[in-house]
């Protein structure tokens, strides 16, 4: 398999991020939308949408907080492929090894953990929701601990560092004559 | 850097342009700008002997260290 142009490993993983891309915008106006419906739903519109499977009786502000919890997960990928996308363009120019790459690997990175730490509040809130309130039917919520997720942070910290340092080393390799 | 490149002693010395240097030693212009003005961060043994060669010199004359440089840069990098 070549390294790149058409038909290479890095060719299908650009195509692939370009078509997940789209795939998250179109997520996200989805989302945006079901949000809109449900919310005029439980502002008293009735069944706009029967389809729509919100249960009425559960509180508005559970609801809310789905919605916005894909919504932060869907921005998090989005920013994700954003970043891969941008790394992968330098590795189209033939210069991979920027000091902006290391840049990109970190948001990365953060965004991740992040949205894990998000994920652990939102259950966690919710788990301690449902024991205040005593109605465990409709507030669930658990923190499901994945280790694996900080360790793929760790390691796209390190990668970052690498990426500076080649970055550092090209640069130190241009000017030496 | 404490290290100075003399370059344009030397070809002032042998009356030589730079452009006819490049064109000897088989360096481009732009990188023996780069060594001349002292934006170079290493060169090469095969790059001093090229450059040896075509001036008839030393490569002590072509470099030269400069303790109190060392200090001042040093100094603005902290």
């Amino acid at each position: 398999m070549k390294t790149l142009g058409r038909g290479s490993l890095a060719w299908i993983l650009w195509t692939a991020l370009g078509v997940l891309r789209v795939l998250v915008i179109v997520l996200a106006v989805l989302v945006t939308g079901l949000a809109v419906l449900a919310a005029l739903e439980y502002a008293g519109a009735g069944r706009i949408a029967p389809w729509l499977t919100i249960d009425l009786a559960d509180p508005w502000h559970v609801t809310a907080l789905g919605f916005l919890v894909t919504g932060i997960g869907l921005a998090a990928i989005y920013i994700v492929i954003d970043r891969l996308r941008r790394i992968f363009a330098t590795l189209s120019d033939g210069d991979p090894f920027v000091p902006e790459n290391a840049d990109h690997l970190r948001v990365i990175a953060v965004v991740i953990a992040v949205f894990e730490a998000a994920r652990y509040l939102v259950g966690g809130g919710a788990a301690l929701a449902a024991w205040l309130t005593k109605s465990g039917d409709v507030f669930t919520g658990r923190i499901d601990l994945n280790p694996s997720v900080w360790f793929a942070v760790l390691v796209i910290f390190v990668l970052a560092e690498v990426f500076r340092e080649g970055a550092r080393m090209r640069a130190e390799q241009q000017l030496t004559i | 850097m404490p290290i100075r490149v003399t370059l344009d002693r030397v070809l002032l010395d042998r009356r030589m342009s730079l452009t006819e240097l490049c064109d000897r030693v088989g360096i481009t212009l732009a990188n023996l700008s780069i060594l001349k003005t002292g934006k170079a961060k290493a060169v090469r043994f095969s790059t001093l002997e090229a450059l040896c060669r075509e001036l008839d010199c030393q490569p002590g004359d072509l470099l030269r260290y400069e303790e109190g440089e060392e200090r001042k840069d040093r100094d603005a990098a902290a």
